[in-house]
């Protein structure tokens, strides 16, 4: 032991020596070994970490990547257009249809969605669509035409036809998970030469890379710097779809590592016709407003207001000419800009074997050929899919409407649309031209609904119609003012009076709960004394209907309001009575429909039914409706609606004669103009005034009175048919005694007590026993 | 214009009531002249637009009345709904609804398309129509009857049944 121990110490000594004389060499080895140590846990610990972001980037992105590249949005539909023989249709109106659903005119009609006219007829190759009550297969018709209408439809074997429905205009689509706008295109429906153009343009190497291409970054590097600015980029599509998907614009070094890991994983995770197919659903193309134009499915809707199906070479290549800079590239804004472009993706097309010589000399010879519609893009109408959404969410679960490929089928009549938009953007502008107002203060907002059915047909939130934003049809409660006044002249009417009651027209004080002193006026500060019920209407006096709601009562009108509308107002003082009650366009819309479809009560509606992707229907929006008002008084206050038109408020409107109806509304300083009106068949609320609330000067007939014949001379008008006359009593417009049109200025009116009637003197009426005997006791 | 609608109808009724019913076979958009249009003998109503307007809903009303038959009431709906759209204010494609609502068990809709139809035929100017605004009270009447109604239904049928005509 000892031998070994005393060995061991000279060993030690030996060895010790050394070390004792190298102490530098020894904490460099100590610290060698801890930074070796270090760099090991450390590249551990890394290889650990990164083993786990990759796993998290993976679970991230695949989850969404798998959730959204076959998810297939919603599709909404406008209303059809039903077309028969006889139809008020001329043909230049029928081919503005076809225009608007994205016919194109050609020689040939030998594939859907084209058409061919000669001197009266328009002979359509129609697209299949499935309805919501069956599959209506592409088939060719020939519409004839004679002196502005519809005369003959047939089919190619000369078969009449008496009813054709029009496919319908696609009017939005989204994803319910996250509300974009998307046509989304399987991979068979993706035509060949924009798969093989796309890589031959953005990604050469495609077919063959990982994720990204080094040659391809290197070669940026180099076209880049010989140009001293960024010409070209380096990402490979897959990086692009990345950056689409996940990433922000920001150009970060960090950033660019992750869209590089991102799209190594993608390309280990799905194969390339999927990355394909999703690059062509979700790149950029352009802006429209507020939307965004991804996909080249919406895209070709967007700029050539057609399905991806129907592009032809030039289109294709004028699509892959926008990704690389959609705003640069934009063929509505620099249309030379992107000729040239599209011209040099013609040339790479043709060199690339992907198009021919004949393609490639036809296509270049081709303009742009942009189509700069209002319906552009499958059409787009904010406030109305406003009004679609909260219909949905009110009627369908979550769950339903997180069903694939739904089809929604609503109410909206894109002619009617349009017109009404185009109406309140020019009339606003006009308004404030001659009245010298601000220009673009005044905002305002616009409902038509068919009067029989109330399934609204139009809807603007705005004057700005395809601008996302506030939406004043829906949202805006303001004050409706006179707009209110039938609902105490029908509850009147329902108490047994008759539209000659006479009612007091004279300043009245009313002390409110509050304690406050409410101290109404009418519109020019005159009294008028006793007026019968209807004159009051038509003249609109405050005073006058201020008395008739105080001998009723406030809560008997109140109660009538909430039958007609299902819902309680906010204001239970008398103000209640001169329109003190803020309602949004939408909801006067359902007051008034009441009147407009003669005594039923109908909440607006916007969605007919909702298919999922099997054609099967979740649930159908059958009419619903409820009577609300009997007959002898839904007609006679109609008719009293009918005068304030043509003798009243209204009448400075062109149509006041033909035949509608409506009451003007304004409020407090001339803060809201309002009008509801109908005819035979639409019903119409139109609001104007400012988002500030503040005075607009306008009345109701100065303002949205005039809107409404701006709608009307577009929309036409179809007169209200008048009661059978031996319903109606001749009736001295300004006093309401029994007259005739040969001793004074009559108006006709239906009354259930003529009897009780004075009889203007010198008219030579009959007077019945009862009034014979009454003058004879009150020496009449 | 209603007198020939009326005539239609009846004519088109006769000729159901004579046939057997027989499923129809899916529908497509396009309506064929040949599909319950008017015949050639019906009197002609002074306008152009409406007499083809009517020809159109007709032939809805006739689709939809085979649905009915083929006891495919929703199919029904849509189809009447349909051809409401195109003529919202003819009271019998109402009393059609309300009859396919019935055929639903749907008592609420089939009241108030009933009522629909009431008040639309007693608005309508024409005095030719007594006939066809009976029908559409004596539809009301059957949809009382259903309801459990029997006295009230009774009542009206009584009343109406000889102005139908």
């Amino acid at each position: 032991m000892a031998v070994q121990n005393r060995k061991k110490t000279r060993a030690g000594r030996g060895k010790r020596r050394p070390k004792r004389q190298g102490f530098w060499a020894r904490v460099r080895t100590a610290l060698l070994r801890l930074i070796w140590r270090s760099v090991l846990w450390l590249g551990l610990a890394g290889v650990l970490l990164l083993a786990g972001y990759a796993y998290y980037i993976d679970r991230t992105i695949s989850k969404t990547f798998e959730g959204r590249r076959w998810s297939v949005p919603a599709q909404v539909y406008a209303q059809p257009l039903e077309v028969f023989a006889g139809l008020a249709l001329s043909k230049g109106q029928f081919i503005g249809e076809l225009n608007r659903l994205g016919y194109r005119q050609t020689a040939k009609l030998n594939s859907p969605g084209t058409y061919r006219q000669d001197d009266s007829s328009v002979t359509a190759h129609l697209r299949s669509f499935r309805f919501i009550d069956g599959f209506r297969p592409a088939q060719t018709l020939r519409f004839t035409f004679n002196r502005g209408s519809l005369s003959e439809i047939a089919n190619l074997g000369s078969e009449e036809i008496v009813l054709v429905r029009m496919d319908p205009a696609k009017i939005g689509s989204f994803f319910p998970s996250h509300g974009e706008d998307r046509i989304v295109l399987r991979p068979d429906e993706v035509p060949p030469l924009l798969a093989e153009g796309l890589k031959a343009i953005e990604d050469r190497s495609f077919d063959d890379h990982s994720g990204f291409s080094i040659s391809g970054i290197l070669r940026a590097l180099i076209v880049n710097f010989r140009a001293g600015a960024a010409r070209q980029g380096g990402s490979t599509l897959t990086q692009q779809l990345v950056k689409s998907y996940f990433l922000s614009n920001e150009r970060t070094l960090q950033r660019k590592l992750r869209e590089l890991a991102m799209a190594v994983i993608l390309e280990l995770r799905f194969d390339k016709e999927d990355l394909l197919t999703a690059y062509i659903n979700e790149i950029f193309l352009g802006q429209n407003g507020a939307r965004a134009i991804h996909g080249f499915g919406l895209g070709a809707q967007f700029y050539f207001n057609k399905p991806i199906n129907e592009l032809d070479e030039a289109e294709i290549a004028t699509l892959i000419s926008i990704i690389r800079g959609p705003s640069y590239y934009n063929p509505f804004r620099h249309p030379e800009r992107a000729l040239t472009r599209r011209n040099r993706i013609l040339d790479t097309f043709y060199s690339d074997g992907l198009i021919n010589a004949a393609k490639h000399r036809q296509a270049k010879a081709k303009t742009l050929g942009v189509v700069n519609t209002a319906g552009r893009g499958g059409a787009y109408y904010p406030a109305f899919m406003d009004l679609v959404r909260i219909e949905l969410s009110q009627r369908y679960s979550d769950a339903d409407l997180r069903s694939q490929g739904l089809q929604i089928f609503t109410t909206l009549d894109p002619r009617l649309q349009e017109n009404t938009q185009q109406a309140i953007t020019q009339s606003l502008s006009d308004i404030e031209r001659d009245r010298k107002l601000p220009a673009n203060g005044l905002q305002a907002a616009g409902v038509v609904a068919d009067s029989q059915t109330g399934e609204v047909l139009a809807l603007v939130g705005g004057r700005q119609g395809r601008v996302d934003g506030f939406n004043r049809a829906l949202n805006a409660q303001r004050s409706v003012g006179s707009v209110i006044k039938p609902v105490i002249v029908l509850t009147a009417l329902s108490q047994g009076m008759d539209l000659t009651e006479k009612i007091t027209d004279q300043s009245i004080t009313v002390q409110q709960p509050s304690g406050d002193i409410w101290a109404p006026k009418n519109f020019d500060g005159k009294t008028y004394g006793e007026v019968p019920m209807y004159l009051a209407l038509t003249r609109s006096l405050n005073l006058a209907m201020v008395d008739l709601g105080q001998q009723i009562g406030i809560d008997k009108i109140q109660a009538q309001f909430t039958a007609l509308t299902d819902r309680r107002p906010n204001n239970r003082y008398p103000s209640f009575l001169l329109g003190a009650e803020a309602m949004s366009p939408l909801q006067t819309l359902e007051l008034y429909g009441n009147f407009a479809s003669g005594g039923f009560h109908t909440r607006p509606k916007a969605v007919i039914a909702v298919l999922d992707e099997n054609g099967t229907a979740l649930s159908h929006h059958a009419f619903e409706m409820r009577q609300t008002i009997q007959m002898p008084e839904i007609a006679a206050l109609n008719r009293s609606l009918e005068l304030v038109m043509r003798r009243g408020t209204g009448r400075s409107s062109p149509f006041s004669k033909l035949g509608v109806a409506g009451k003007t509304g304004t409020t407090n300083n001339n803060r809201d103009s309002w009008f509801a009106g109908f005819d035979n068949s639409h019903l119409s609320v139109v609001w104007v005034g400012r988002d500030d609330n503040k005075s607009t000067g306008l009345t109701g007939s100065s303002g949205a009175l005039r809107v409404w014949n701006a709608m009307a001379r577009r929309n036409g008008v179809d007169p209200i048919v008048p009661p059978l006359s031996e319903d109606l009593l001749a009736i001295e417009y300004t006093s309401g005694a029994r007259a005739n049109a040969r001793c004074a200025d009559v108006v006709m009116l239906p009354v259930r007590a003529p009897q009780s009637l004075p009889i203007k003197s010198g008219c030579k009426i009959k007077r019945s026993l009862g009034q014979r005997l009454k003058s004879i006791f009150t020496d009449e | 214009m209603n007198l020939y609608r009326s005539m239609c109808l009846t004519a088109w009724l006769c000729i159901t009531a004579a046939c057997t019913s027989a499923p129809q076979p899916p529908a497509t958009t396009e309506v064929p002249a040949s599909v319950g249009a008017p015949t050639s003998e019906t009197p002609a109503p002074k306008p152009a637009a409406p007499k083809t307007q009517i020809s159109a809903t007709f032939a809805l009303l006739s689709q939809a009345d085979s649905a009915l038959n083929a006891e495919q009431p929703k199919r029904a709906i849509l189809l009447l709904e349909r051809a409401v759209r195109i003529e919202p204010r003819n009271f019998e494609l109402w009393i059609r609804l309300s009859r396919a609502h019935l055929a639903t068990h749907n008592l609420v809709a089939a009241k108030q398309h009933a009522r629909k139809a009431i008040a639309l035929a007693d608005a309508n100017a024409s005095s030719a129509i007594e006939g066809a605004r009976a029908k559409a009270w004596l539809q009301y009447a059957e949809v009382l009857e259903y309801a459990g109604q029997e006295s009230e239904a009774a009542s009206l049928r009584q009343r109406y049944r000889k102005r139908r005509g």
